[in-house]
């Protein structure tokens, strides 16, 4: 039994005669909206921890933003085993960076760049990360935020988010941000983004970290939950206006 | 979502028992709980198109002690303080837990409690299955995901609500074993991939250890009835 075989990448060789894959696959344990924008000092990414298993809530405490490098953050929606695979791709690249020792290291855009081509090559194969990430990061103090689909869809803007937070929360961040936010204002707008995620979004959790990132360095917090509101008169008795339903 | 399958999670098993091996052969002493878990998920991720298995690995190590990990369908590794999970048509559950203990010189020691085996195979609560033959390596590893409990399998949807609630830090072996057999009855009570006997295995620093619970001395739940003798 060659460890080759057994555990080479699934395209190459399979365990088993079958030629391996044409495959788009289904994800199974999955992390929902990522958020991220930029603000005066650099940039701020907001995830919540939850790993859902189709319709089940099943894992709380996943960690779905983390840092590469020195100067980036990556979070990520989709398929966590994906994500966890790509964290490894950029071990590997941070590793060979750092051994120049050049004093040069790699930044956002570098990343974002790197992802974005690793997305679209296994796209082209039929094998793709079902992932959609964000990429924010400061370097030379050029703040940089950008987003990377699973088919390779890549683009850089002053606000981001995958899934859900594209639809639900993208427009309350082009009606309220505005160049040089300042830290609170930027967690502020973003609490009411994750609200109306966890609201409306079946796969989102109340526990959330938010990430920051600036020239001096980043800081992920400790996961905390957000009050939620449900005292709307209409919900003290649904059936009022239409008996029989719920 | 998909079912898991017994034979996935028996081959899979397999082989990462005999890497394991060699590596602690080649290591010169016990392979520690993370490499399990990697393993485990390297096969799982780079097969994930055609395997079914969701696994739980528990296991003691001299370096972190107990730790569990859950490697779920697609291959994804998460730590977790207890898990539970079943396997498909063979009907198990495994439930791990670990236990943190601290002791007064402030070193914290880890036990893992669980109905599985050392490579994270489900442990039986179904019919008809044999207990596993484990290689000799005293210590467990495998990896997944980091939680503090893992669950599997058919039977583990019906457990998320009771782990919720009834899970705590900081229990003892016998507490924690306690509450790893009501888990799995109550299970039985309601998967009909599951039934007959409870088996769990527990890892710590000690070593493994098993136990037996026959079906008959499980505890009864809502609209079942006492058992009485046959007339003849």
């Amino acid at each position: 039994m060659e460890w080759a075989t057994v555990f080479s990448g699934s395209n190459e060789g399979s365990v088993g005669t079958e030629r391996g894959s044409e495959r788009t696959l289904n994800p199974y344990v999955t992390g929902t909206s990522v958020l991220g924008l930029k603000y005066k000092d650099g940039v701020i990414l907001a995830a919540d921890m939850g790993g859902s298993y189709g319709s089940t809530l099943r894992y709380k405490n996943v960690e779905r933003i983390k840092s590469i490098g020195k100067h980036t953050l990556l979070g990520a929606s989709g398929e966590v085993s994906d994500f966890q695979e790509i964290l490894r791709y950029l071990d590997e690249l941070i590793i060979y960076d750092n051994m120049w020792d050049d004093e040069n290291s790699l930044g956002p855009k570098e990343v974002h760049n790197y992802l974005t081509r690793v997305m679209y090559n296994r796209r082209n194969k039929f094998d793709p990360l079902f992932n959609s990430l964000v990429v924010g990061g400061v370097k030379n103090g050029q703040k940089y935020l950008g987003m990377v689909g699973m088919i390779g869809t890549h683009y850089e803007d002053n606000h981001v988010a995958t899934g859900f937070g594209n639809h639900l929360a993208r427009p309350l961040m082009r009606a309220e941000w505005h160049e040089d936010m300042s830290f609170e204002e930027a967690v502020k707008l973003l609490e009411k983004c994750l609200l109306v995620l966890l609201y409306r979004d079946r796969s989102a959790i109340n526990k959330f970290q938010i990430a920051k990132i600036t020239e001096e360095g980043m800081t992920i917090s400790e996961p905390y939950a957000l009050k939620t509101f449900w005292g709307f008169l209409a919900f003290q008795n649904p059936t009022k206006g239409a008996e029989g339903s719920w | 979502m998909f079912y898991l399958q017994a034979a996935d999670s028996q081959i899979l098993s397999d082989y990462v028992r005999y890497f394991l091996n060699q590596h602690t052969i080649q290591l010169g002493q016990p392979a520690t709980v993370k490499v399990a878990a990697n393993l485990v998920r390297l096969f799982s991720y780079q097969n994930k198109n055609m395997l079914q298995t969701g696994l739980i690995i528990g296991g003691w190590d001299k370096y972190e002690g107990g730790q569990i990990y859950s490697v779920p369908l697609g291959g994804t590794v998460l730590k977790q303080p207890f898990t539970i999970g079943v396997t498909g048509l063979g009907g198990e559950i495994a439930i791990g837990m670990m236990l943190l203990r601290a002791r007064p010189s402030g070193f914290r020691r880890l036990q893992m409690h669980g109905a599985q085996e050392r490579e994270g195979r489900k442990q039986t609560t179904g019919r008809n299955r044999k207990p596993k033959k484990l290689s000799h390596t005293n210590e467990i590893n495998q990896l997944c995901d980091k939680e503090d409990k893992v669950k599997e399998g058919s039977g583990s949807s019906y457990l998320y609500g009771f782990f919720d609630q009834a899970w705590k830090d900081g229990m003892s072996k016998d507490e924690a074993e306690k509450l790893v057999v009501k888990a799995v009855s109550l299970a039985i009570a309601r998967d009909g991939a599951s039934g007959g006997v409870v088996r769990t295995v527990t890892i710590n620093a000690e070593g493994v250890t098993r136990n037996f619970y026959s079906g008959d001395s499980l505890p009864l739940w809502h609209e079942e009835l006492e058992p009485r003798k046959l007339l003849a």
